[in-house]
């Protein structure tokens, strides 16, 4: 029952992520290319579309899955509503629960000792699983390794053009007129180039 | 933590909780940094339901809560002002306009990317989605340096998990976590609070 185990898989994704929306990235990526949900392709458009979009990261990710797998179901547009509904519940609740015991009885939560102690562990962590997604992914994005038989690299030399415009922009924006650049801004300048330079042909 | 009780006194009904919420949930684009000012500027300035320095305790709390920090401050906020009533409030507030517009686009993205433009200028947003990830992964990762500790669990971490990807073996991100949760505790709570005892009999 695809609900069901949307519902279990967002329920863990809520709750062993640390550390606000970046760091679910690493568990979503591996629940959906696991279950064969969406590619990996797809999954770096989906947060291209999450930074665009209003919200909370974790509930744009989980809203889209859950739409996309529920309105495969035999229940057509009504399963996606249910399945993206069912899959952003079970990523807030634990977040919700957590938070409301914390509430309730331990007003100290943070301040317990062992439970500083065990972030000391999990922080380091969580940052190794979002630097090691980061590094799979640019490698994905830009010369995919291809290890199942014999290995091979390939350079997906449009891309590899657009990532270097995009890194040498956003360091004018940052260290030449000392401003912020946006996610948003970040996004559509990449829409942009990649409009660009594969009409004009510059690569 | 004392602070945390101040400002109790002001009454907002549920509908208000939900209200502000929803426009926090609704004008806060790519999260982080951009949010918190929106949240400060709502919960603190305009409605005075948190002083500063409590929401900056808040936000360090949220970081050991699992969850999306709006998620965790709306809960928080939502119990403190109705109980549980106001923490549903406040929540499904933050929940419902991200949750909805996401839907929405869901609903036409596949049939959008049949059309060559719309393929063309995702090639460039993916270039662009993978540098801001490797942006915040630094960034992230230039906390890491407090302790030896931190960094040698750092660069295991990191380095198995790619070794792993590439030799298509399944060990679930949730798996490194959980030796995380118990090496933090068994190095902080365990191992150096026994040396120290330990040097402090060694000086006697």
């Amino acid at each position: 029952m695809i609900f069901l185990r949307l519902f279990l898989e967002f329920l863990k994704i809520g709750l062993f992520t640390f550390g606000g929306g970046y760091g679910m990235i690493p568990l979503v990526r591996e629940t959906v290319l696991k279950n064969g949900w969406i590619s990996e392709s797809e999954f770096i458009n989906m947060i291209g579309l999450s930074e665009v979009t209003p919200g909370p990261i974790a509930i744009n990710m989980a809203t889209y899955v859950g739409s996309l797998q529920g309105s495969a179901s035999s229940l057509g547009a009504f399963g996606g509503f249910l399945g993206s509904l069912i899959a952003t519940l079970a990523v807030i609740l634990p977040a919700f629960i957590v938070m409301l015991i914390f509430s309730i009885f331990l007003k100290k939560f943070g301040q317990q000792k062992h439970i500083k102690n065990a972030l000391k562990g999990i922080n380091p962590v969580a940052i190794a699983l979002i630097m090691s997604t980061a590094l799979i992914l640019l490698s994905d994005v830009l010369f995919p390794i291809n290890t199942t038989g014999s290995v091979s690299i390939s350079f997906n030399r449009t891309s590899i053009f657009i990532f270097l415009l995009i890194a040498f922009i956003y360091l004018i924006i940052t260290k030449v007129f000392k401003k912020k650049a946006h996610p948003i801004l970040m996004i559509c300048l990449g829409a942009l180039l990649g409009l660009v330079v594969n009409y004009i042909n510059l690569i | 933590m004392n602070c945390l009780m101040k400002s109790e006194t002001k009454k907002v009904s549920n509908w208000k909780l939900f209200l502000t919420f929803m426009k926090l949930g609704l004008f806060s684009f790519g999260g982080g940094p951009a949010m918190l000012m929106l949240i400060k500027e709502e919960i603190v300035t305009k409605n005075g339901w948190m002083s500063e320095e409590e929401l900056t305790e808040m936000v360090g709390l949220s970081e050991s809560t699992p969850g999306p920090i709006a998620v965790n401050l709306a809960t928080y906020l939502g119990y403190r002002k109705h109980g549980f009533l106001g923490a549903l409030c406040a929540t499904l507030g933050v929940m419902v306009p991200t949750f909805l517009i996401m839907f929405i686009v869901s609903m036409f993205f596949r049939n959008l990317m049949q059309y060559e433009p719309v393929q063309y200028a995702f090639i460039g947003v993916k270039c662009a989605v993978v540098f801001l990830i490797l942006r915040v992964a630094i960034s992230l990762a230039k906390h890491v340096k407090s302790s030896s500790f931190a960094v040698i669990l750092f660069l295991i971490v990191a380095i198995l998990m790619i070794v792993f990807h590439y030799l298509n073996i399944d060990f679930s991100a949730i798996y490194f976590i959980l030796i995380g949760l118990f090496l933090g505790l068994l190095v902080y709570s365990l191992i150096i609070p026994l040396t120290q005892k330990h040097q402090e009999e060694v000086k006697k």
